[in-house]
């Protein structure tokens, strides 16, 4: 018998007490550590994929609109910029690496994306390198292919394009990790196009795409993308090549949708970030910073979220002091016989606010698992949903926590530990009750 | 061995003061079984209170060897009474929700030494309840509670035991039984037995009788 044993008896004897206030600090320290966790992991998930490139150039219009449709394939794009200024943006002195992108298409709910060969060679995730496939290969089109047969095309549209011509051209894909488990593809398969991002009935059946590699898992969107050769993008029907579509100014059908650039160093990229955003047709944003702005914006709706969630754990400890004092009147018995058994007023007080330190304790403790696996469901929601993997993992913010809350919870028992501690020993004692 | 000089104890209720205690001399021997009858109300649970330090005199000096409680602060009292005194009453006031074993543990867990479960396993053996050890307290019947209860009162070999109606709450035959056993466990230890009681015939087994209405 020990102390211990008798604070951690009577928390036992009062099962339901216990397990409902100690429920509601679960739930308040779960709510609080759920959206700290989550935040601090999605912020370290975009900013990952955010180093895929350093600079990326679209249309003139929402730089925080380019980079979530460029990176995180969400959204629409605002417009597209002309094969001439992606030739004189990526001849520029200092550029390192520039690839065209062509976005629009998809295929059951996977983005298809245009791009060239310089997109597996050159894209980098931080932490595990240059992109490798688990099967396959990728397809050989070169950036400068697309220039050539891009002038080639759209010389002959100019000339009287005829779609018989297009014979030559092949239709291949590499894919994602997940596309390839959620939709069970495999090198050899074929996939066949959808035209926009929406659900839609109209199909490319002229560009079925043979399935030739399969990206190992990266934790970004590029596990739930499709690619293909960027100028298979534009050779579809309904794409650039019909002469019914627009081709003018950003709404170029010709044009691409965005570009992803690195330059060869910090000097250059500020550089090229000012040249790029003087031109009257395109501009430069640097990923990193729009997600960096952009969980700014969403932490002040998180810090709202986080003071309401302490607000429940006050209200929970409020609770835990409710419920301990109005057990009072009918422990002043039990306190009497540990007084008269030698027990000091201090300790008896101590036994109070220590059961009332272990209720929030067990709260936290609960709480805390409960958040780790909220956030567990929703980091598989957000990676089903944006293709970013997030890590989920309890830190030294969460110990503290656990600390402070179990501080507050002995603090909050003061008030029946001193109900306890004017106990009159003797008084208790001679009623016979 | 306890000396009482001029011992006073008033309650206040309302404007009124009123004394319970009053005494102005008592010498007790150590060892001696002490009985103490009184009208309702004459303050001998006071005093019993008083002479383990639960209440505090308003004036005077208890002296329990050599050791003036009077003086002592009230967490010197708390220890003094963990060490010396063993407590039984007449509703045995043993805990709900602790089985035999650890109410009698809990009777050493205040004292300056360890707590020792063999030693309240054989207390409680010794007193017939070797088979109850894990019983509830709701799970033995009355003599047997009275027993875990002197089991507690004496189980750290107090110089004092202090009971206050331990008879009370049972029928003859279970009263002359802890009876027994309270004259038992206070001989082998050679403790002194204070006893509050108002049965005549319970006190003439003490040595002394100490009427308080004769006492103030």
């Amino acid at each position: 018998m020990n102390i211990v044993k008798i604070v951690v008896r009577n928390v036992k004897r009062r099962r339901l007490s216990t397990s409902l206030t100690a429920a509601s600090v679960a739930l308040g320290v779960a709510l609080f550590v759920a959206i700290g966790v989550l935040r601090q992991a999605s912020e370290q998930g975009f900013q990952r994929t955010a180093g895929i490139c350093d600079t990326i150039v679209g249309a003139k219009g929402d730089s925080l609109q380019l980079s979530l449709n460029t990176l995180y394939h969400m959204g629409f794009s605002a417009g597209n910029i002309s094969l001439d200024s992606f030739n004189e943006i990526r001849n520029q002195e200092g550029v390192a690496w520039a690839a065209p992108i062509a976005l629009g298409d998809s295929y059951r709910s996977h983005r298809i994306v245009g791009v060239s060969s310089e997109f597996f060679e050159q894209v980098k995730i931080a932490g595990s390198g240059s992109l490798s496939f688990s099967d396959g290969r990728p397809f050989d089109f070169s950036t400068e292919q697309f220039v050539e047969e891009h002038e080639h095309l759209f010389g002959e549209q100019q000339a009287g394009h005829d779609h018989e011509d297009d014979e030559h051209v092949s239709y291949r894909a590499v894919i994602g990790a997940n596309v390839a488990t959620k939709l069970s593809l495999k090198v050899g398969d074929k996939i066949v196009p959808t035209h926009g991002v929406e659900k839609s009935t109209e199909h490319h059946h002229d560009a079925a795409s043979e399935i030739v590699g399969i990206l190992e898992a990266t934790g970004t969107p590029i596990d739930r993308a499709i690619y293909i050769p960027i100028i298979a993008y534009y050779k579809m029907e309904g794409h650039a090549i019909d002469r019914e579509v627009e081709l003018e100014g950003t709404r170029d059908a010709r044009g691409i949708s965005a570009i992803m650039l690195s330059t060869k160093s910090g000097y250059y990229r500020q550089q090229i970030y000012r040249s790029i955003n003087n031109r009257l047709d395109a501009m430069a944003v640097f990923p990193s910073i729009e997600m960096r702005k952009l969980f700014k914006l969403i932490g002040s709706g998180d810090m709202i979220l986080r003071i309401i969630s302490l607000l429940v754990v006050v209200v929970a400890l409020i609770g835990v002091l409710v419920s301990l004092y109005n057990a009072m009147g009918a422990r002043r018995k039990e306190f009497a016989i540990l007084r008269a058994l030698g027990a000091s007023r201090r300790l008896v007080m101590t036994i109070v606010s220590l059961e009332s330190a272990i209720i929030a304790f067990l709260g936290a403790i609960f709480g805390t698992l409960l958040a780790s696996l909220a956030a567990l469901v929703l980091a598989t929601e957000l990676h089903a949903f944006s293709g970013v993997t997030i890590n989920v993992s309890l830190g030294v913010e969460e110990i503290y926590l656990i600390v402070i809350v179990t501080l507050a919870g002995a603090f909050a028992g003061l008030i029946p530990a001193l109900e306890a501690y004017r106990t009159e020993a003797a008084k208790q004692l001679s009623s016979n009750v | 061995m306890i000396k009482l000089n001029n011992v006073r104890k008033d309650y206040l209720s309302g404007n009124n003061t009123t004394t319970i205690v009053d005494v102005a001399e008592l010498n007790i021997s150590a060892g001696e079984k002490i009985a103490i009858v009184g009208a309702s109300g004459s303050g001998k649970t006071t005093l019993l209170n008083l002479l383990s330090g639960l209440v505090v005199a308003d004036r005077g000096q208890i002296v329990i060897d050599s050791q003036d409680i009077t003086a002592l602060s009230e967490s010197e009292r708390d220890r003094f009474r963990a060490n010396n005194i063993g407590y039984l009453f007449q509703n045995f006031h043993l805990l709900d929700g602790y089985s035999a074993l650890e109410n009698v543990e809990l009777g050493m867990l205040f004292t300056s030494g360890a707590v020792q479960s063999q030693r309240a396993e054989e207390q409680l053996t010794k007193l017939g309840l070797g088979q109850r050890l894990h019983h509830q307290p709701s799970e033995l019947s009355i003599g047997q509670q009275a027993r875990v209860a002197l089991a507690r009162a004496t189980v750290n070999n107090p110089k004092i035991i202090l009971a206050d109606e331990p008879t009370g709450a049972l029928d003859s035959e279970s009263a002359r039984e802890a009876l027994d056993l309270l004259f038992e466990q206070s001989s082998s230890y050679n403790s002194t037995l204070i006893c509050v009681t108002h049965d005549k015939s319970v006190a003439a087994n003490f040595d002394r009788i100490l009427d308080m209405g004769q006492l103030q």
